[in-house]
């Protein structure tokens, strides 16, 4: 479990993060969304215990950051992809792996069979005694997802995973990231994909600085644009939209594109009386459906359109 | 501090140094080069001077005048003696010379005794306990006592070789230390291991640690093939085997180590400043220039062979260790590396 408490951090004064409060629980996958510059490597990077924060403090399953001996301890417990791959191009996938393995304690009857089993899910186990330099970008960036695993962290802390990735091998990454998440432990993803934001987490923060709203992505589409009950209609007459507008609990009762729409606060409650309605002003209905907001909706609504 | 997590870092990046063809070559052809070529040139004078020494010369004496007390300049003389005398610019044949002073003059078939003989021409002559600079010529002579001016000769020889020796230390810390902090930072793998919990001692031991042992290991084994080839070379001349003298000892065992650690861990600092690894080898480069000096000085005769200077600088040298590791140690940290190191 991941707590923020007040977290802040500035770089020669300017700040960077600020009054960041986040509760992350166990065994989620957790994701920060954000333009460039919204401090979210820095965020990972305090969590991660690899820069000190300004201001505030936080607590990685229990251990408190920036403080010895609990740096090392959460150190030992995180797994880290940073922005870039970072690996050690001369030697191989396999030797890479075995090196972090090491470092992290990992026994040597362990090790193999660790490292054989992410490779392979990552299809990578054939090209294991290959230097990384021979490898693909995308190749590179897996290698860089096992290494982050290969220590079978508590909690991962992943910046942009599937940076640099074709549609394919970003599909491979999410199924691991899917596969591992079943395994109970905590995920943190930074990323500006909001598909595979939206695909891959439990709830997300979208951050600029400090985090502007916490929620599962439905909670926060929810929250910021509402809910919109459509309408479709074999042949949508102007007398439709007044027999809505007679309800006092249906506001912004609108036709756009040829379909009737209505924000609703409760629409499984509310709907059926506006089917019925309808019915009775002679409205033939083809389908009543809810108007889908996506994260980026929610995103560009709150972060305000920034060019990234 | 645990060493078996330096001693994965180190390994590590031994098996990088290890598949880097510029950095193989650094550490096998130029010590190669300074042990194995450089000996061979530098023991022909020596060798030369030696054989000179072991010149058989039968001198007989008809002696028709002495003098004493006297300078003799721009004359000739022959089978004369002369005692405490101040001779200058001048030839003498079949004479001898005894405490007295000589310059820049010419001697043949003559007896020197208890002499300071300097920038003089000395053609089958038989020498006793004389003081010889350099700039003397021998020609088919016989030393008794001490050789004064080959002792002089392989000395200078010996420890200019020496301090090309020390230079393996210097060097191929420049270009592995380089590779290893720079290039690191160039290729972003710092950060990942950054965040392993080895911490920052761990990580520092463990890169210096590995250009540290690859560099000595060369030094040593340059050292060694360097005394045996000077050994082999004018062993069979000289009588004895020259090398290792204390000399050598401190350098080995002293001062190559602390130039050694001097080089890391300045590259540890030059790698928080630059982005490039060839800039990176450049101003480690710099490193070399007090070595140049002392190396000059020697030549110059500007510094006693004598051991005491040996041990004052090698003791500076791991003097100013102390204050680059505590330096070095302030930049490498985390905090440092992810934040400031551009």
């Amino acid at each position: 479990m991941i707590e923020t408490s007040g977290l802040g951090r500035s770089f020669d004064g300017n700040v960077a993060v600020e009054d960041l409060n986040l509760k992350v629980k166990q065994g989620e996958v957790f994701g920060l969304l954000g333009p460039n510059g919204a401090g979210k490597t820095t965020t990972m990077r305090m969590l991660a215990c690899l820069i000190k924060q300004s201001t505030g403090t936080a607590f990685v399953n229990g251990y408190e950051i920036n403080k010895e001996p609990d740096s090392e301890k959460i150190r030992s417990i995180v797994g880290v992809l940073p922005e870039s791959p970072g690996l050690y191009e001369s030697l191989s996938s396999a030797k890479n792996l075995d090196f972090y393995a090491r470092l992290y304690g990992v026994p040597s009857g362990k090790r193999e069979e660790r490292i054989e089993s992410l490779l392979r899910m990552l299809e990578l186990w054939d090209r294991k005694d290959e230097p990384v330099a021979t490898f693909s970008k995308g190749m590179k960036q897996k290698i860089a997802i096992t290494r982050a695993f290969v220590h079978d962290p508590q909690v991962v802390f992943l910046d942009e995973p599937t940076a640099g990735l074709d549609p394919a091998a970003s599909l491979t990454v999410r199924e691991f990231l899917i596969a591992l998440k079943k395994e109970g432990r905590t995920v943190f993803i930074n990323s500006h994909h909001l598909d595979e934001v939206e695909r891959l987490c439990d709830r997300i923060a979208i951050m600029n600085r400090t985090a502007l709203a916490v929620g599962s992505p439905k909670e926060l589409a929810r929250r910021y644009w509402g809910r919109t009950t459509v309408f479709e209609f074999a042949e949508l007459l102007p007398g439709y939209a007044d027999v809505i507008r007679g309800f006092g609990f249906a506001s912004n009762v609108r036709v756009e594109e040829g379909r009737l729409m209505v924000d609703l606060d409760d629409p499984e409650a509310r709907n059926p009386a506006l089917v019925d309605a309808l019915s009775r002003a002679g409205a033939k209905i083809e389908y009543v459906t809810e108007l889908k907001r996506s994260l980026e909706d929610v995103y560009m609504r709150l972060v305000g359109g920034e060019k990234e | 501090m645990r060493w078996d997590r330096a001693w994965i870092v180190a390994r590590k990046d031994m098996a990088e140094f290890w598949r880097n063809k510029y950095i193989m070559m650094t550490i096998v052809l130029m010590p190669m080069f300074i042990s194995l070529v450089l000996p061979v040139v530098y023991v022909v004078p020596i060798n030369q001077l030696a054989r000179q020494s072991t010149s058989e010369v039968n001198l007989e004496f008809d002696i028709t005048a002495t003098y004493s007390n006297i300078t003799l300049t721009n004359a000739i003389m022959y089978d004369a003696l002369f005692e405490n005398v101040a001779i200058k610019n001048s030839i003498l044949n079949g004479c001898i010379v005894r405490n007295s002073t000589v310059e820049n003059s010419s001697f043949t078939e003559s007896h020197l005794e208890l002499s300071q003989v300097k920038d003089s021409m000395l053609f089958r002559c038989y020498m006793v306990d004389l003081t010889l600079d350099l700039g003397n010529t021998v020609r088919e002579s016989q030393y008794a006592g001490e050789n004064q001016e080959l002792e002089d000769l392989k000395a200078v020889l010996f420890n200019v070789l020496l301090i090309l020796l020390v230079m393996i230390p210097v060097m191929i810390p420049t270009v592995t230390a380089s590779y290893s902090f720079v290039g690191e930072k160039v290729n972003r793998s710092l950060e990942p291991l950054l965040a392993t919990p080895a911490t920052d001692l761990e990580l520092l031991a463990g890169k210096s640690g590995s250009i540290f042992l690859v560099s000595m290991a060369s030094t040593w084994v340059s050292f060694l093939l360097a005394t045996i080839v000077v050994d082999l070379l004018t062993g069979p001349v000289l009588g004895y085997y020259p090398l290792p003298n204390d000399y050598w000892i401190v350098g080995v065992l002293v001062l190559a180590p602390g130039m050694c650690a001097m080089s890391i861990l300045t590259n540890v600092i030059i790698s928080s400043k630059v982005n490039d690894v060839r800039v990176s080898q450049q101003i480690g480069g710099v490193l070399i220039l007090p070595i140049l000096m002392f190396f000059f000085f020697t030549l110059a005769g500007a510094l006693s062979t004598d051991i005491v200077p040996m041990f004052a600088f090698s003791f500076g040298v791991l003097a100013a260790d102390v204050v680059i590791l505590w330096i070095s140690l302030r930049v490498f940290n985390r905090e440092e590396i992810l934040v400031s190191w551009k």
